[in-house]
């Protein structure tokens, strides 16, 4: 996203060498070493001066983004709930209103028994990785966009494993939890087999989810980048007025890429959205047939 | 010796063929009863959500790896 400003790599001596101080003649040749750098340029600083990769776990400066989203939603949501009235006016509140209703009629409809409970957690969970994944597509905030970390993506991931497990808990007695993570028609001597495999089975829920939110965002990321980067360099070879040919094809670039951004955008609410499906889904086989 | 062109792609076939067989089925049985489209739907972004994983898995790995 920073393409246009920064395009430029780190020569053999270690010394940055800006992408506007040359013509570009040829913008395919020089395209892989911009990937790599951008790539390598994917990096956060932790709190003691230590730079990771988008896979580590540490305390980073996008753990900071992950906090201030929070803090930023919970205020929201305050100040939105004490304007709440029978019949919402004004577009402002009908907007809110508009993404509680599909949330309730999408996707905590999935729950049979008591969906009324359940409900403000899922709320909770769509409506934070909402605005976590948006605030990853505002230029130029460098280090905010927490969930492309997987350390951010698996916390998550583990509250919801440790809620639906407690909820699953709380309605049936700790014994017939257990006893009724076999499903129903299996024959008493495969019992302890298939329990195994259903534990297991269990087990790899909370890692799936976490990889998919990841993922989601850690690609689409790279994609724009990698869109942003071609654009910049077709951009850079017309005003240069080195390109030759290639000058015709940079406002098919600079239009492709806001169609790219919009398909972000479009991913970002899918991946909310599959990660609240999945927890509903989850919860309901927690506190399946009573 | 990099298997990497090999085996993206196949990835990548192995995923869009998956996606289109549910997106099919998917339209096919709104067009035999609209009134179940919600469900479909539900059904449908699921199913894909599950199988995107995999390919998106592939592209992460050849991102970090090379």
């Amino acid at each position: 996203m920073n393409a246009l400003l920064k395009i430029g790599r780190v020569d053999e001596l270690g010394n940055y060498v800006s992408g506007l101080a040359r013509p570009v003649t040829d913008p395919m040749a020089v395209l892989g070493g911009e990937v790599d750098y951008m790539v390598e340029k994917k990096i956060a600083m932790t709190w003691d001066g230590y730079q990771m990769g988008a896979t580590e776990l540490a305390i980073s400066t996008n753990t900071v983004g992950f906090i201030l989203t929070a803090i930023f939603v919970a205020l929201l949501c305050f100040f939105l709930a004490r304007r709440m009235t029978l019949v919402p006016k004004g577009a402002g509140m009908n907007f809110f209103e508009l993404i509680v209703e599909f949330v309730r009629n999408n996707i905590a409809s999935l729950i049979h028994h008591d969906k009324r409970k359940y409900e403000p957690f899922l709320l909770t969970i769509f409506f934070f990785i909402l605005i976590a994944n948006f605030s990853g597509l505002i230029p130029n905030t460098g280090r905010l966009f927490a969930t492309a970390t997987i350390g951010a993506t698996a916390s998550l991931a583990i509250v919801v494993y440790i809620y639906f497990n407690y909820v699953g808990i709380r309605e049936k007695g700790g014994w017939n939890y257990i006893k009724g993570i076999v499903p129903h028609g299996v024959p008493g001597v495969l019992a302890p087999v298939i329990w195994a495999i259903e534990v297991l089975s269990m087990l790899l829920r909370p890692i799936s989810l976490a990889l998919r939110l990841w993922a989601n965002m850690y690609a689409g990321h790279i994609m724009l980048g990698i869109f942003a980067l071609l654009t910049g360099l077709f951009a850079t070879a017309t005003l240069d007025g080195s390109g030759g040919a290639w000058i015709a094809a940079s406002p098919a670039w600079a239009l492709l890429l806001a169609v790219v951004y919009l398909i972000e955008i479009l991913i970002c609410i899918i991946a909310a959205f599959v990660f609240t499906l999945l927890t509903a889904v989850y919860i309901d086989g927690a506190i399946a047939d009573h | 010796m990099d298997l990497t062109p090999i085996g993206y792609p196949l990835a990548v076939i192995g995923a869009a063929m998956g996606i289109s067989f549910l997106g099919q089925a998917a339209a096919k049985s709104i067009a035999r009863q609209p009134e179940a489209g919600g469900t479909i739907q539900t059904v449908f972004i699921l199913g894909a959500a599950f199988i995107e994983v995999l390919c998106l898995l592939a592209f992460v790995l050849v991102i970090l790896a090379g």
